[in-house]
């Protein structure tokens, strides 16, 4: 059925692409504004993941990748708004409580540790970032993760590993060792 | 390993954290221009019908390439080749951003669209001794613009092999004179393409002519397409 939509939205039906992406924009944007912290952002990246999946379907030859591709495309638009971003200015924005968003899940109740993982998640790249929220947000295993990402999939644990020693290190008072990330 | 997911409760909470739903505002505002917007589609098809398995390797390719980095998926210096999610080496291209003036008919009836900064995709690849793209989409009225300047275009004889395939507003042309994607028939449409570069920036000056799709009559395209980084 799945497939079918992909395959018809590949033909141009419009009707089909719409229901395949309403399914999944939700996703996408709890992905994108997990990952840049920002609501304008997140939003940038999945309108431009979306618009591009649109136009450059046809080019995707196994519709069964539909969601690996497009997540790439949303990784990819978060790089992009990433970057924009550190151009304007550095800043550290706290995401909202999911009821002022109006969903969403608890998080820490304790400010301070929260703020303290804000400011340490805000000094990791998009690269790191990404990791961390395919993995622990999403539940993709590594390899899924390296896939998505098209990176081998020592590089996507080694991400892991560096961000979470970053953010690790940001809530606990207790000296690490510097971590050398793995160059891809 | 720090990456278990049980040694990391209080960084997953904080992950999870956080809105999951898109408003719908925003959900319209994306999915509703989806409709207007053209699929990558219409040249690689007729490709297919009309040129040999080699020539319709070789464009499919360069249309590929057109894609991705007019759509800037790839980052400046991401090897290129291939569709969709794999990866596979050629040589890395750079990437600038087009600003551009459009405009249908002549007179008092022209119409005029200009590029939006804000416009979600606004990207080209200038090569001096190669083929150049831009792909832009975004405005109001809705402009898309895939764009395409051949190998030589610069050398003299060389001014038709320009293609492009542009929808602005309730407008849609395509030109490809020079069956640079197989788009054409022969005569169907006239262009050329003059090309200028002042420092890093290069300006693109296309004179076309070919049919309204409204109205199947002749309409005078006139684009000026500056890439810079």
């Amino acid at each position: 059925m799945e497939q079918e939509l992909v395959r018809r939205a590949a033909r141009g039906d419009a009707e089909a692409f719409d229901a395949l992406a309403r399914d999944r924009i939700d996703r996408l944007f709890a992905i994108a504004v997990r990952i840049l912290r920002d609501h304008h952002d997140a939003e940038d990246a999945v309108q431009q993941a979306l618009w591009t999946a649109w136009t450059d379907l046809p080019g995707l030859r196994d519709p069964e990748r539909f969601d690996a591709w497009l997540y790439r495309l949303l990784i990819r638009g978060c790089f992009r708004s990433g970057r924009s971003r550190r151009r304007r200015l550095s800043v550290v924005r706290p995401l909202p409580d999911a009821d002022e968003a109006g969903g969403g899940t608890d998080g820490p109740r304790d400010v301070e540790t929260r703020d303290a993982l804000d400011r340490a998640f805000a000094l990791l790249g998009t690269e790191h970032r990404s990791v961390v929220v395919m993995h622990h947000y999403l539940g993709m295993p590594l390899e899924e993760v390296a896939d998505v990402l098209g990176v081998p999939s020592g590089t996507a644990r080694s991400r892991l590993h560096y961000a979470l020693r970053r953010l690790r290190a940001a809530i606990e008072p207790v000296d690490i060792e510097p971590v050398v990330e793995a160059s891809r | 390993m720090i990456d278990d997911l049980h040694t990391d409760p209080l960084v997953r909470a904080w992950i999870e954290a956080g809105p999951d739903r898109a408003s719908t505002e925003f959900v319209e505002r994306t999915l509703a221009p989806i409709p207007r917007m053209r699929q990558r589609r219409s040249w690689r098809i007729t490709l297919g019908r009309r040129a040999g398995p080699l020539l319709m390797s070789a464009a499919a390719a360069a249309a590929v390439i057109a894609v991705a980095l007019g759509s800037g998926l790839l980052p400046k210096g991401t090897p290129i080749g291939g569709s969709g999610p794999s990866n596979s080496a050629s040589p890395a291209l750079g990437s600038y951003k087009p600003t551009f003036e459009l405009t249908f008919g002549d007179g008092a009836s022209a119409r005029v669209f200009h590029s939006d900064p804000t416009a979600s995709v606004a990207s080209c690849n200038v090569k001096q001794a190669g083929p150049s793209y831009a792909l832009y989409a975004g405005g109001d009225p809705f402009v898309n613009i895939d764009f395409l300047v051949g190998a030589g275009a610069e050398k003299p004889g060389g001014a038709s092999r320009v293609a492009a395939e542009i929808q602005a507003d309730d407008l849609y042309v395509r030109f490809d004179p020079a069956i640079l994607r197989g788009g054409d028939a022969a005569g169907r449409s006239q262009a050329t393409v003059a090309i200028s570069t002042v420092g890093s920036a290069t300006t693109f000056v296309v004179d076309a002519t070919t049919p309204d799709t409204r109205t199947g009559r002749p309409i005078h395209v006139a684009l000026t397409i500056t890439c810079a980084p």
